[in-house]
C-alpha cells in the first residue's frame, strides 16, 4: 500500500481513506468501550484458563479488556477474598468499565452482590456453580450463565456402568465450590435411590486417603482439588493407580487423570456466552431482557489406563463415543 | 416541369412519411422487443430464483427430516445432542440460525418441567406466552403447551424465548397442529421470534416410527424440531443474483396464505416506473402437504431500454428502407426521364414542325446533291412551289439565284454550303420559275450527322423585298420633300456641290436659280396650311414640267424652291427663269371658294469656276432672290457681283448688327403716338397713346422704323425686340403712374407676329409686370389680325392668361385679313384698329367707307371700341366722326414723338376741336 502526497501529482485514493478512516473509526468505538474481567480465581487454573479462553476468543478486537483475577482459589482466607473485591472495585472505579464479567462464585459473592446489586454498571458472570439464589440473582444489572454439571447423566451413567450399585463418594476439596458441587450431586444420586457420602480435602494426602477409602464405596464422583494447595497431580495418579478398583467420574476435564470416566464441562463455553452477552449489553440489551441461563455443553473422556488398571470394561457406545484421555 | 416537380416532391414526402411510419413501427419493435426480453428475463430470473429457493427449500426439509430421523434414532435429542447436532451449521447452513427442540407439556406435566430446568441452571425459566408488544408473560395453564425447549446454537438474543409457549400463538398452533396430523413441514408467521426470520418445523413424535393415523399421530407427539431460518441470508443468493428481484415467500395451509418472507430491493424510483408495468410471477413447490408460494416482483424502469439496440435497429432498417426508396425513385425517376425526353423530344419535333410552318424565313432541306425533301409553307409561299411537287426536284428546277448588284448567277447555295463547311448568308433576287423576282437573303448550311457526315443542307431563303422598299422609301424621304416629292436641301445641296465641283475642274456652266413663292405667307394665313400645301404642290408641278430632265427641281424650304441647271449658259438661265415666272403667274389656286393667283420672285446665279464655293453659290442666288423679291417681287433678278441692291441687302445685314448691339447696349428710346376719342367719346374713352420704338445712331439721330424693323422681322429678332419695347414701358410707365397715379391714359404695345408664335410670350410679360408697380388695366397689347389666324389657338391661350392679369387687347391693322370677321367672335378684344388702307381713301372709296362702316357696327355690336388709323387731315377725321369710330389716330392728330409719354394736358386731354 502507498499513500501519495496529493501536492505530489498524485492523489490519495479516496476507497482508501474511507477505509482508513472507517478503521479509525471502529478502533476508536473498541477503545471506548472497557470490558472489564473479574476472575475468581488465577491464570494457570485449567478451568479459570478455559473461561478467559473462550471470553477473550469472542470478545478480542469487539472491546478493550482488561483482567484482574482475585486469586480466591489460592488465597482462601476471607480477608483476602473480600481484598481482591476491593482491588477489583477501586479498578472499576478509576478505570470506568462499560461492562464487567465474572468469572466463578467468588467475584459474585464478594464482587457483585455487596457492591454492584442492581447498580447502573452492567455484569455478566459466568462459571457460578448450579443457582445463583444465594447471590440475590438476578438483579436489574446482572445476568450471565450458570455452571451446572452433567450430574445425573453421570450418575445415571456410573449406574448403568454398575449395576446394583447404591454407595456414591463425592470426592473433592475442601472449597466452597466444592461443597455446592456436593450438594448438587447429593441431591441427584439422592433422588436416584443412592446412598451419598463425601470428603472434601483440604491437602492432597487427605485427598489420597479420602480416594482409597472411596473403594469401598460402588463408585466414586471426583470433584475438582483446585483450592488444595500444593496439589500434584503426578503424584495422585501415582497413589491411586495401584488402589483403584471401583468406577470413578469426574465432570471436570482437569481431574481426567484421577478418573476413569470424565463427562466434563467446557469451561469455553462459559467464557463465550459472557462475552456474547456483554457484546449485546453492550449494544443497548438491558442485562434483565437475557436470561440466566446454564452452560449445555459437556464432553465425554476415557482414561483407558486407569480402567484397565481397574479391569473396568465400558460398552461400545462410551468406548466408541469417549475421548481417550493421556 | 412543375408538374414532375411536384410529383416529386409528393412521392418524396410520401417517402418520407413511409420512412417515419418504418422507424416508428422499427422503434415501436424494437421497444416491444425490449419489453418482452425485458419479460423473459423476468421469467428466467423468476424461474432461477424459484429453482434456488426450491434447492434452499429441500435443504431445509432434509435438515428437518434428518432432526426427527435423529430424534426417531436417539432417545430424544438432548440438549447436549442438539447442540452437537448443530455445531457447524453456520458454515454448512449459513441462513439457519438455529435448530429448536419444542415439546409438548400438559398442564400436569408444567410445574415439574418449569423447575426442571430451573433447579437445572434457569433459575427464571417459566412457560411464557408471547404478546402483541412483544412482552413476554406466564402463560396461563392450558390444557397443552407447545415450548419451545432448546435453541441451538443458543445466542443471547433468543435466550429469552426458551420456554415460550408456542401455542400462545393462534396461527402457529394451527399450523402445528395441522402439521402434527399430517407429519408434515408447517411454517410460522415471519418474525415470529426475531424480525427477518421465519420457522420451518417438522412435528416429531414418541416411538421410533411417525405414527400411521392421524389420532395415533395427535395422542403420540412429542413436539418439533424447527429451523430458524434467517430471511436475508436465505435470500442472500437472490438478492446477489438478482439485485432487483422482489421476493415474497408463503405459506399456504390450505386456507390462509401466510408471508414468511420477502426481500424488497431499494432503489431509486425512475420516471418511467409509473408507465411500466410491475413484472410478477409466481412459483410454488409442496413439501408433502405443504405448500409454498414464492412471490416475484420486479420493478421495470429505463434500463430495460436499449436506445442504441433502437438505433441501430431503426438505422438499420432506415437505412434499408432508404436504399429500397432510392431504387424505386431513381427507377421510377429513370423512366420519367425517359418519358419526359420521349415527351420533349416530341415537343421538340412539333415545336420544330410548328415553328417551320410558322417562320417568316423559307426553309427548304436537300440531300447532299441538292435534292429537296421538305419545303415549309413558307418555301412554298415565296417559290410557287408546291412541296409535294418539289420533293424530289433538284433546287435549280425549283428558282435559281442572282446578284443583287449585278444580276449576275450566283453560285448554288447547297454545293457552296458543303463546300464551306460552314453556313453563309449572302442577299441576292430569287428568279422562281414562273419569272417573278424576290429580294431575298438566303442562307445555307449543311446537315451533319453524328459521324460529321454530311447528310445534306438546308436552305433557308428571308424575303426582303418589303425591307428593300422600306430602305428605298427611307432613302427617298431622307432626300425628299414629302409634300412635294421633290428633293429636298440636303439633297439639292449635295448635288448642287457637285456641279460646282465638275465647274471648277470642267469649265463647264451651270446655273442656280433661287425661287420664293409670292405672298405665300399670306395665302397660308389666312386660308390655312392645307391651302399653303395645295399652292406648294400645283407650283412645284408646274416647276417641274417646265425644266428638263438632266435639270434639278428642289424645294428648300417654306415657300422657297431651287433650281440646278446643268451645262446651262446664265443667259439660258435667265430664260428658263422668266418663263417660269409667266407659268406661274398665269397659274390659280383654287381652294374651297376661293382663288388664289400666285407669283414668282426668281435669284439666278451662273456656276462657274469663279463662283465660289457652295456656301458662297447658295448667298448669293438668295440675295438675288431677295433683290427680286425687295423689287416688288414678281420677277426675275440675276445675280452680278457689282449688283446695287445686292448691296442694300448687305446693307440689311447690317441693320441686323445693329439692331442687335442696340438691344445688347440699350440704344433704342420709346416714342409715343396719342390716339384721342373722336367726337364725343372723350367723355367715355380716355386718351390713348401707342408705344412705338425707335432706334439711335451712332450720333444719337432716331433712326426710322421700317430701316431696321424689316431687318427684324427677316432674322427673327421681333421677339427680343419687343420684349426690349414692354420691359421699357413696364419700367416707364411705372415711373409714370408713380408720380401721376390719376393720369387716365390707356398705353397701347404692339406684339408682333413672331412674338406672338413665340412661348415665352406670357412668362416673360408676367416677369416683367412683377418687376415693375404698373397698373395692367391702362396697359393694351396691339396685335395684327393676321398673327392672330395664323395661330388662333395660341394666340387665344395668351390673351387669356394675361387678361386675366388685368391687360388688355386691340386687334390691329384690322380688315386686311379678308375673312377676319368670322374671328372676331372668339377673340377676346377691346380694341379694333382699323387698317389705314381704309381710312386713307375713305373720302374717295366708298368701298373703303362701307368697309370702315362694317367693321365699327361689328365692334359696335361686339362692345368693342374701334380705333381708325392714318388719319391725315381733317376731312377723313370729321366723316370717321360722324361715322362713330371712337378714336383716330394719324398725323393730322399728332405725330408720334418721345415726349408723348409725358402727363402734359395736350398729351392727357382730348383734343379741344373736336368737341
Amino acid at each position: 500500500m502507498r499513500i501519495q502526497c496529493a501536492a505530489g501529482g498524485n492523489s490519495l485514493q479516496p476507497g482508501l481513506l474511507v477505509v482508513l478512516f472507517s478503521l479509525l473509526l471502529s478502533e476508536a468505538g473498541i477503545a471506548d468501550r472497557r470490558c472489564l474481567f473479574v476472575s475468581s480465581y488465577h491464570q494457570g487454573y485449567a478451568w479459570s484458563d478455559g473461561v478467559e479462553r473462550g471470553l477473550r476468543r469472542t470478545l478480542e478486537g469487539q472491546c478493550v479488556i482488561r483482567q484482574f483475577d482475585m486469586d480466591t482459589k489460592r488465597s482462601k482466607a476471607e480477608k483476602d477474598k473480600t481484598g481482591a473485591a476491593d482491588r477489583a472495585r477501586q479498578i472499576i472505579r478509576e478505570w470506568q468499565p462499560d461492562i464487567v464479567i465474572t468469572a466463578d462464585d467468588n467475584a459474585a459473592k464478594y464482587l457483585i452482590e455487596p457492591y454492584f446489586k442492581n447498580h447502573a454498571l452492567p455484569f455478566v458472570f459466568c462459571g457460578v456453580n448450579w443457582t445463583v439464589k444465594e447471590y440475590g440473582f438476578p438483579y436489574s444489572n446482572v445476568t450471565g450463565m450458570i455452571e451446572v454439571a452433567p450430574v445425573a447423566a453421570m450418575i445415571d451413567e456410573a449406574r448403568a456402568l454398575v449395576p446394583g450399585a447404591r454407595r456414591v463418594l463425592y470426592l473433592g476439596a475442601n472449597t466452597a465450590t466444592e461443597h455446592k458441587n456436593a450438594r448438587r450431586i447429593r441431591k441427584s444420586a439422592e433422588d436416584r435411590g443412592l446412598s451419598f457420602e463425601q470428603r472434601l480435602a483440604s491437602g492432597q494426602e487427605e485427598w489420597i486417603d479420602s480416594y482409597a477409602d472411596g473403594q469401598a464405596y460402588d463408585f466414586v464422583v471426583v470433584g475438582s482439588t483446585a483450592g488444595i494447595d500444593n496439589w500434584d497431580t503426578n503424584r495422585a495418579v501415582e497413589a491411586i493407580r495401584p488402589i483403584t478398583r471401583k468406577l470413578t467420574l469426574t465432570s471436570h476435564e482437569w481431574m481426567m487423570p484421577v478418573a476413569m470416566l470424565g463427562m466434563t464441562k467446557v469451561p469455553e463455553e462459559q467464557g463465550e456466552w459472557a462475552a456474547k452477552v456483554a457484546l449485546l449489553i453492550l449494544e443497548g440489551a438491558p442485562p434483565d431482557s437475557i436470561p440466566i441461563i446454564a452452560n449445555r455443553k459437556w464432553d465425554l473422556f476415557l482414561n483407558e489406563a486407569l480402567l484397565n488398571q481397574a479391569g473396568i470394561t465400558l460398552p461400545s457406545h462410551l468406548t466408541g463415543k469417549g475421548k481417550v484421555f493421556n | 416541369m412543375i408538374d414532375a416537380d411536384a410529383m416529386i416532391s409528393s412521392r418524396r414526402t410520401t417517402a418520407i412519411l413511409l420512412g417515419m411510419l418504418v422507424a416508428l413501427c422499427a422503434l415501436g419493435f424494437a421497444i416491444r422487443n425490449d419489453v418482452l426480453l425485458a419479460e423473459q428475463r423476468f421469467d428466467t430470473t423468476s424461474a432461477d430464483a424459484a429453482s434456488t429457493l426450491t434447492r434452499q427449500f429441500d435443504d431445509l426439509n432434509a435438515t428437518l427430516r434428518s432432526l426427527s430421523n435423529t430424534h426417531y434414532a436417539t432417545n430424544n435429542l438432548s440438549q447436549q445432542e442438539l447442540s452437537a447436532y448443530a455445531q457447524g451449521f453456520e458454515r454448512s447452513h449459513p441462513y439457519i440460525d438455529g435448530i429448536l427442540q419444542v415439546q409438548r407439556v400438559n398442564a400436569a406435566q408444567r410445574e415439574s418441567y418449569e423447575s426442571q430446568f430451573r433447579e437445572g441452571g434457569y433459575p427464571t425459566y417459566a412457560i411464557r406466552d408471547s404478546q402483541p408488544d412483544g412482552r413476554l408473560t406466564i402463560a396461563p395453564y392450558r390444557p397443552e403447551h407447545m415450548v419451545l425447549k432448546f435453541i441451538e446454537p443458543l445466542e443471547p438474543g433468543l435466550a429469552r424465548f426458551l420456554g415460550l409457549d408456542f401455542y400462545s400463538q393462534d396461527a402457529l398452533r394451527q399450523g402445528i397442529g395441522q402439521a402434527i396430523r399430517t407429519g408434515d413441514i408447517a411454517a410460522a408467521p415471519a418474525g415470529f421470534l426475531r424480525p427477518g426470520t421465519f420457522l420451518l418445523l417438522v412435528p416429531v413424535y414418541k416411538g421410533f416410527f411417525v405414527p400411521d393415523n392421524i389420532e395415533d399421530r395427535q395422542t403420540q407427539a412429542y413436539g418439533a424440531y424447527a429451523l430458524l431460518v434467517n430471511s436475508r441470508r436465505f435470500l442472500a443468493g437472490i438478492r446477489r443474483n438478482h439485485p432487483r428481484l422482489s421476493v415474497t415467500i408463503s405459506a399456504f395451509d390450505g386456507q390462509r396464505q401466510q408471508v414468511m418472507a420477502g426481500l424488497t430491493p431499494s432503489r431509486t424510483p425512475g420516471s418511467l416506473d409509473r408507465v411500466l408495468p410491475t413484472l410478477r410471477g409466481a412459483h410454488d413447490i409442496r413439501l408433502a402437504h405443504a405448500k409454498f408460494v414464492f412471490s416475484f416482483e420486479k420493478d421495470q424502469d429505463g434500463s430495460i431500454f436499449h436506445p442504441l439496440k433502437w438505433l441501430a435497429l431503426t438505422a438499420m432498417l432506415m437505412a434499408t428502407y432508404a436504399a429500397l426508396v432510392t431504387v424505386v425513385l431513381t427507377r421510377l425517376r429513370a423512366r420519367e426521364q425517359a418519358l419526359e425526353a420521349k415527351e420533349q423530344l416530341f415537343q421538340e419535333k412539333e415545336r420544330a414542325q410548328v415553328t417551320l410552318q410558322s417562320i417568316g424565313e423559307a426553309v427548304i432541306t436537300t440531300d447532299p446533291t441538292g435534292v429537296v425533301d421538305f419545303m415549309n409553307p413558307m418555301a412554298e409561299h415565296l417559290t410557287g412551289w408546291r412541296a409535294e411537287a418539289a420533293h424530289g426536284r433538284h433546287l435549280n428546277e425549283i428558282f435559281s439565284l442572282v446578284s443583287e448588284s449585278d444580276g449576275r448567277a450566283l453560285p448554288d447555295p447547297i454545293a457552296r454550303a458543303l463546300r464551306d463547311h460552314d453556313e453563309s448568308e449572302a442577299a441576292a433576287i430569287m428568279l422562281r420559275s414562273d419569272g417573278a423576282t424576290i429580294a431575298v437573303i438566303e442562307n445555307a448550311a449543311a446537315i451533319r450527322d453524328s459521324d460529321g457526315h454530311f447528310t445534306g443542307a438546308a436552305l433557308i431563303v428571308r424575303d426582303v423585298s418589303r425591307e428593300r422598299s422600306l430602305l428605298r422609301e427611307m432613302a427617298f424621304q431622307a432626300s425628299h420633300d414629302p409634300l412635294t416629292r421633290l428633293i429636298n436641301r440636303r439633297q439639292f445641296e449635295r448635288e448642287l456641290a457637285m456641279v460646282i465641283e465638275d465647274a471648277l475642274n470642267s469649265n463647264n456652266q451651270h446655273a442656280l436659280m433661287y425661287i420664293d413663292l409670292d405672298q405665300f405667307k399670306a395665302i397660308n394665313d389666312s386660308s390655312g396650311h392645307m391651302a399653303g400645301d395645295q399652292l406648294l404642290k400645283q407650283v412645284a408641278g408646274h416647276l417641274g414640267e417646265n425644266i428638263r430632265r438632266l435639270d434639278r427641281l428642289a424645294r428648300l424650304g417654306g415657300d422657297e424652291f431651287g433650281v440646278l441647271l446643268r451645262d446651262c449658259t446664265l443667259d439660258r438661265a435667265l430664260e428658263v427663269a422668266e418663263s417660269l415666272r409667266h407659268e406661274i403667274k398665269d397659274v390659280r389656286l383654287h381652294w374651297e371658294d376661293k382663288t388664289f393667283r400666285v407669283s414668282l420672285s426668281i435669284g439666278v446665279v451662273s456656276i462657274n469656276k469663279d463662283s465660289g464655293n457652295l456656301d458662297e453659290v447658295l448667298r448669293a442666288a438668295d440675295a438675288a432672290c431677295y433683290v427680286a423679291k425687295d423689287q416688288g417681287r414678281n420677277r426675275v433678278h440675276c445675280y452680278q457681283p457689282d449688283d446695287d441692291l445686292l448691296a442694300q441687302r448687305s446693307t440689311d445685314m447690317q441693320w441686323l448688327q445693329r439692331l442687335r448691339d442696340s438691344i445688347d447696349q440699350n440704344r433704342l428710346v420709346l416714342h409715343g403716338q396719342s390716339i384721342f376719342p373722336l367726337g364725343n367719346s372723350h367723355l367715355r374713352h380716355p386718351v390713348m397713346c401707342e408705344l412705338l420704338v425707335r432706334m439711335l445712331d451712332d450720333d444719337g439721330r432716331t433712326v426710322p422704323p421700317m430701316t431696321f424693323i424689316p431687318a427684324a422681322e427677316r432674322f427673327n429678332l421681333m421677339f427680343d425686340l419687343d420684349l426690349w419695347v414692354i420691359g421699357e414701358a413696364f419700367r416707364r410707365l411705372a415711373r409714370l403712374w408713380k408720380t401721376h397715379p390719376a393720369d387716365p391714359r390707356i398705353f397701347t404695345i404692339n406684339l408682333s407676329g413672331q412674338s406672338l408664335d413665340h412661348p415665352d410670350l406670357e412668362t416673360s410679360i408676367q416677369a416683367l409686370q412683377d418687376k415693375q408697380e404698373i397698373q395692367p388695366h391702362k396697359i393694351c397689347f396691339e396685335i395684327t389680325e393676321t398673327s392672330v389666324i395664323a395661330n388662333m389657338d395660341r394666340a387665344l391661350a395668351m390673351m387669356d392668361l394675361l387678361r386675366r392679369r388685368g391687360f388688355l387687347f386691340a386687334l390691329d391693322d384690322f380688315g386686311t385679313g379678308l375673312s377676319s370677321f368670322a374671328y372676331l367672335k372668339k377673340l377676346p378684344v377691346d380694341f379694333l384698329k382699323i387698317d389705314g388702307e381704309f381710312v386713307r381713301d375713305i373720302l374717295d372709296d366708298p368701298v373703303d367707307k362701307a368697309m370702315v362702316d362694317t367693321i365699327r357696327r361689328i365692334g359696335g355690336v361686339l362692345g368693342m371700341t374701334t380705333i381708325a388709323e392714318s388719319i391725315e387731315d381733317e376731312e377723313t377725321c370729321k366723316l370717321l366722326t360722324a361715322m362713330g369710330i371712337d378714336y383716330g389716330q394719324g398725323y393730322f392728330l399728332g405725330k408720334p414723338g418721345a415726349g408723348r409719354l409725358d402727363p402734359t394736358e395736350s398729351n392727357v386731354v382730348a383734343l379741344p376741336r373736336q368737341s
